[in-house]
């Protein structure tokens, strides 16, 4: 069963938000697509579940393709195609009179595919769905749908309850991700017990209308507050105590992408031994590794550097970049803290083992 | 209203002026405690004749000036004193001259994070008070004002632009009677100097050239005359300027070129007078063709110098026209400092930045950023250089940037700015002139609503109509994209903005200088030998 | 009963077939004697394993990677004992489908090179260290299905001479090489992007056991932040945990006296050990079958398999 005209109906307008960037921000970029994947599971006509999670792989790779640097599109496709594999396994077990041999095994290790000789591929031969039960698949998978959602929206609550428990009185923290609301909100929680002083770089050019409004908000919740120039870091950190950064997306071996700059902060934290953590929702954890750091970065305009009105210095200047991202390899991060506790970068390919297949790291 | 401010002020000015002493010159001149309290009780009876007097109706101002020129006269006067007391009291007068035209703004808080409480904060100094004039220079007035506004940035400029400036101040000395050149000159350049750190402090260059500069000027014998040796000190200005800046400079830029070889990657932070140099050389007069990245920084941009001053450079013979630089030879990659680690470091074969001062324990005080550059390339195994004249070297030892720095205007980082030109300042004695008027007009509206009891309704709408004319002229000040314009007054909240940072000496692979390259640590040698010489 | 000398069986299937790992071959001669012998009890099915296995690891040098195979095999008869009840049919699986080990076995190199193709892009410069098949598979696909262009560079790999084979089967493939002595990995490692070297073994840790020089050049790569990949199959997972490049049992390390060249006047024996360990700090990423793993998740499956 291919992708109807349909559903490409009910589609063409996420692809066009994504593609013009009308929609900002990893968290509603998650919130958007997984309400769309919802429409699509709702209109959507399939006979056995195989083909629902080929239609979803299909709509999952023209949205990917939408905007490709964006980690987070992948991520809520992934989870969706997880949350039906899984549906379709308990289904199985519980319809199912013989449980097949390796599914009994508590802890399987999959080094032992060599020598077993259970076949997996049968699972394309459970035609015996009745409509019944595909409808009640369809409402049960929503359901998940909707939990998603429900998790994405609340991710800020889940990770700032740990908030008082990593920051001390009197400590002065420096935060280099001022676009970060996750951040904000953690900071806030903590000022309700603790007294801090924040340190927040000014992410010029790109981010600084941002970092204004974060540092006004924080003063008006009371907290410490100290504007520095990007080039000042090196200067002031000696006297921080912790570095808390907002990430874009993690990667499974525990590296993550983030706004430009933040490298080097964190690089200048390494060499003070100052620790590092990093915030992130579950929905941004990925299961891809990132092979090549110049295929993840995205790049911006360029007059932001430099300005195009500065004609003599633009005639004479070959190159002039302005990379909106930067990837933080995992040596740099001491903890990730997401709404599901809190993890070395080691232990992340893990999580995203739980919550993703392995079978749609690849969706094409 | 504003009389009664300054009177509190004179008051609460005695408190503020023993503290002033304390933050000492770079002449180190030690203060007396006895002349202190001398001063102090000086200033309650002149505080108390001020309040008298404006009882008799002589505005403050008048007051100040005649009490400002009763002072000097005494002071003048009392010539009998040994030459150094007098230009210890000149020194003190000079100060509290420059204090009492400070027109105190109680609303102007000093907001400075508490990390760097302990630095001095640029409280701009009346500039240009009539008082004050006739003992300073207007050359080195001129110069106070192009340091303040970053016209002159960067640590030889504004030492080659004071050296001169204290020539022409030298050609323009007349000695006073009872006493000589030799005695007299040095206080007479004090003050000058005192004024000139209004605008910025001194560098370690700046400070080791006017102890340079005193020491010539003590040992020149009683027994010549004013005008021979007026033109020694000029000759010796001349001199030093040409040796240990011009010579030193072809010196650094004949080794350190060494470094850029055909093809080569090389990248620069900031503006540093001797790199630029070293870049006009190595393609005008070496022909070499290499890639140079610059990275910039906020708020001075002197990346954007950098290159402005590389463009205007041209080769070429004038049959085809002059072609700039960076068109053929220099291939320019412009960057900031924050997209660094992405690719810019990748294929950076070396690094060169310059120095404000190398200090005794091997670290370089430089612009604030170049810390960050020489970690990162350290950590990519990159060689990091500094070109560093010997008249940067200084005995002090600091272990971190906050110890000492300079703490420059927060407002700079407050504005929007236009890319195009460095931190636009208005001049204080603008500022004040303008604020003086909004008050003055608000006076008058307030004094039109005390006076004007029994009003009538058209006057009453005519009020408000004012009133609302100027919220909307306010609102339209306001300019969107300025969200923090009134950081000063919200709590909490901070802007920190410093000149310099401190790089260690492992991250620091060569200093090379006009003796030779030496590694980091080396420094106390070469100040050893100097002193020894 | 025949006299079935394990070790024979071992060393012919590697004859036999040049292209089989030695695990597999363990396995592989495992499975036969299974088949001759036939035990008829589970314990003596197990004790029959654990002395043939012995026998094995005992005869052939530079055994890591043949006890890993060995390991596993041993784990697999023992879970399946003891937690199912038809491991008579399980028993007969295994006896008759020996050939489908061999095929799965090359079938996993596949995917280990497979995984490890977006590593590699154009106009790289990759190092190589000695001999590895699951690495000349990575390049070999690398150059002939997705066409990428990049140059290698192999070391010598005294004292085995492995490279020089290596950098003939590249030449053989098209893809420019060069050699170099060992020593001049520092000289070189500024020009080269990355790093791939096979492995023997893997230990819990996450780091690996390889041809000797391997840590040299992990120490160096660290030292100048380039990435330092590992291709390898998952079934050389093997459970030790070394603490240091010359921690490893003497057993397996034999030593090679080797002859001193005749250029020299010295009556110095030449003695050195065949392997070295690499600790999992100098270790980017493990690129196995399983997909691309970091070091610690290697000892989560080392965990998995020897639960108990």
């Amino acid at each position: 069963m291919s992708v109807t005209p349909e559903i490409l109906s009910l589609v063409d307008p996420t692809v066009a938000q994504l593609k013009r960037r009308q929609i900002e921000g990893t968290k509603d970029i998650a919130l958007s697509i997984s309400q769309l994947l919802m429409r699509v599971i709702s209109t959507a006509r399939w006979t056995n579940p195989y083909d629902l999670i080929k239609i979803i792989r299909k709509v999952g790779t023209i949205l990917i393709s939408a905007q490709p640097k964006e980690v987070v599109v992948g991520n809520v496709v992934r989870r969706v195609l997880a949350l039906i594999r899984d549906e379709i396994e308990t289904e199985a077990t519980s319809s199912s009179t013989t449980a097949s041999a390796s599914k009994d095994t508590p802890m399987m290790s999959s080094m032992f595919s060599l020598l077993s000789t259970n076949n997996n591929d049968s699972n394309s031969e459970i035609h015996h769905q009745s409509k019944k039960q595909s409808s009640d698949l369809r409402s049960i998978i929503i359901q998940g749908i909707r939990d998603l959602i429900d998790e994405i929206s609340n991710v800020n609550e889940g990770i700032e309850s740990m908030s008082v428990d990593l920051i001390h009185d009197n400590e002065i923290l420096l935060t280099p991700t001022p676009s970060s609301s996750t951040v904000l909100q953690f900071l806030i929680k903590a000022r309700a017990k603790r007294k801090f002083t924040v340190l927040v770089t000014e992410n010029y050019p790109n981010d600084i209308a941002r970092a204004r409004k974060f540092v006004k908000t924080l003063a008006e919740n009371k907290i410490e507050t100290v504007l520095i120039p990007d080039s000042a870091t090196f200067a002031v950190m000696s006297r921080v105590g912790k570095v808390i950064i907002g990430s874009n997306s993690v990667f499974a071996n525990g590296g993550c992408l983030t706004n430009s700059g933040v490298a080097n902060v964190v690089e200048c934290a390494k060499e003070h031994k100052t620790p590092v953590f990093a915030v992130a929702g579950l929905y941004k954890l990925s299961p891809l590794y990132p092979f090549n750091r110049e295929d993840l970065i995205e790049v911006g305009n360029s007059g932001k550097v430099l300005n195009y009105d500065d004609h003599k210095l633009i005639d004479n200047v070959e190159v002039i970049t302005n990379p909106l991202y930067d990837y933080v390899p995992p040596e740099h991060i001491d903890i990730y803290l997401t709404n599901v506790g809190g993890f070395a970068p080691s232990f992340i390919y893990r999580i995203v083992l739980d919550n993703y297949k392995t079978e749609d790291t690849n969706l094409e | 209203m504003s009389a009664v401010a300054e009177k509190a002020d004179t008051k609460d000015q005695p408190v503020k002026q023993v503290k002033k002493p304390e933050a000492s010159s770079a002449e180190g001149t030690k203060k007396l405690s006895g002349k202190e309290l001398k001063e102090l009780k000086k200033l309650e009876k002149a505080a108390k004749r001020a309040a008298s007097k404006e009882a008799s109706g002589i505005t403050p101002e008048e007051q100040k000036q005649i009490a400002e020129q009763k002072k000097q006269k005494a002071k003048e006067a009392a010539a009998a004193a040994a030459a150094a007391a007098q230009a210890h009291a000149t020194n003190t007068n000079l100060k509290k001259q420059l204090n009492q035209t400070l027109i105190k703004d109680k609303a102007a808080q000093k907001k400075i994070p508490a990390l760097f409480s302990h630095l001095e904060t640029r409280e701009q100094r009346n500039a240009s008070s009539p008082s004050i004039s006739h003992i300073v220079h207007p050359e080195i007035l001129t110069l106070t004002l192009k340091y303040s506004t970053y016209k002159i940035v960067g640590s030889m400029p504004r030492l080659t632009a004071m050296m001169k400036a204290f020539k022409i101040v030298i050609r323009d000395y007349e000695t006073p009677a009872n006493t000589t050149l030799t005695r007299n000159l040095t206080g007479h350049l004090s003050h000058q100097i005192e004024y000139l750190k209004s605008a910025r402090p001194l560098s370690i260059s700046m400070g080791n050239a006017i102890r340079w500069l005193k020491q010539e000027i003590s040992v020149i014998s009683i027994d010549t005359s004013d005008e021979m040796a007026k033109e020694i000190l000029c000759e010796k200005i001349n001199d030093f300027i040409r040796e240990k800046i011009e010579l030193s400079d072809q010196l650094i830029i004949q080794y350190a070129s060494k470094h850029i070889t055909e093809g080569s990657t090389i990248l620069t932070f900031g503006h540093s007078q001797v790199l630029e140099e070293l870049f006009k050389y190595c393609a005008r007069e070496q022909g070499k063709k290499f890639n140079l990245i610059i990275v910039d920084s906020r708020p001075l941009f002197e990346g954007k110098k950098l290159l402005h001053n590389l463009i205007d450079t041209t080769i070429g013979d004038d049959t085809y026209g002059q072609v700039p630089i960076t068109k053929d030879h220099i291939r320019v990659q412009y960057t900031l400092v924050y997209s660094l680690s992405s690719t810019i470091l990748e294929d950076v074969d070396c690094i060169f930045v310059g120095a404000a001062a190398m200090l005794s324990n091997g670290r370089l005080y430089s612009r604030v950023g170049t810390g960050l550059i020489a970690m990162m390339a350290h950590s990519r195994n990159i060689p990091v250089l500094t070109c560093c004249e010997s008249i940067k070297f200084s005995d002090k030892v600091q272990l971190d940037s906050v110890t000492t720095n300079e703490l420059a205007d927060s407002d700079d980082l407050a504005q929007d700015q236009d890319l195009k030109k460095p931190p636009q300042k208005k001049s204080f004695a603008l500022e004040q002139f303008l604020k003086a008027k909004k008050e003055a007009a608000s006076d008058e509206t307030n004094n039109n609503n005390s006076t004007n009891t029994n009003k009538n309704k058209q006057q009453q709408q005519k009020q408000k109509q004012q009133q609302q004319q100027k919220d909307e002229e306010n609102k339209a000040d306001e300019e969107p994209d300025v969200p923090l314009k009134d950081w000063r007054t919200t709590p909490n909240l901070n802007i920190l903005n410093i000149m310099y940072d401190l790089t260690p000496p492992e991250y620091i692979n060569k200093v090379v200088t006009e003796l030779g390259a030496l590694p980091p640590s080396s420094v106390p040698v070469i100040l050893r030998e100097y002193k020894n010489t | 009963m025949s006299s079935f000398n394990i070790t024979e069986a071992y060393l012919k299937f590697l004859e036999d077939d040049p292209d089989l790992t030695m695990p597999i071959a363990a396995i592989e001669s495992l499975v036969t004697m299974l088949r001759v012998k036939q035990p008829s009890t589970s314990s003596e099915l197990i004790n029959l394993v654990k002395s043939n296995i012995e026998v094995l690891k005992s005869s052939i040098s530079n055994a890591i990677s043949l006890s890993a195979g060995c390991d596993l095999f041993m784990r697999f008869v023992l879970r399946n004992t003891n937690l199912y009840s038809d491991w008579e049919s399980c028993k007969k699986n295994l006896v008759e489908n020996g050939e489908l080990f061999v095929q799965r076995a090359k079938e996993s190199r596949f995917k280990s090179a497979e995984f490890g193709i977006p590593f590699i892009k154009d106009d790289d410069t990759i190092l190589v260290h000695s001999f590895s098949r699951v690495v000349y598979q990575l390049l070999l696909l690398s150059k002939k299905e997705k066409m990428i262009r990049f140059r290698v560079i192999v070391t010598e790999s005294r004292p085995t001479g492995k490279g020089y084979h290596m950098a003939k089967l590249l030449q053989e493939a098209g893809i420019p090489v060069e050699l170099i002595v060992d020593n001049a990995v520092g000289f070189v490692l500024h020009k080269v992007d990355k790093i791939l070297v096979g492995a023997e073994g893997v230990a819990e840790s996450g780091g690996i056991i390889n041809h000797i020089g391997s840590y040299q050049i992990g120490c160096l790569a660290k030292a100048n932040n380039k990435p330092f990949y590992v291709a390898t199959e998952s079934h050389k997972f093997v459970r030790l945990f070394p603490l240091s490049p010359n921690d490893l049992p003497e057993e397996i390390n034999k030593l090679i006296a080797s002859q001193v060249p005749s250029e020299s006047n010295t009556d110095v024996a030449l003695n050195t050990p065949l392997i070295d360990f690499t600790p999992h700090e100098y270790i980017t990423a493990l690129i196995t079958d399983l997909g691309v793993l970091t070091p610690s998740a290697v000892s989560e499956e080392l965990i998995k398999m020897w639960y108990d």
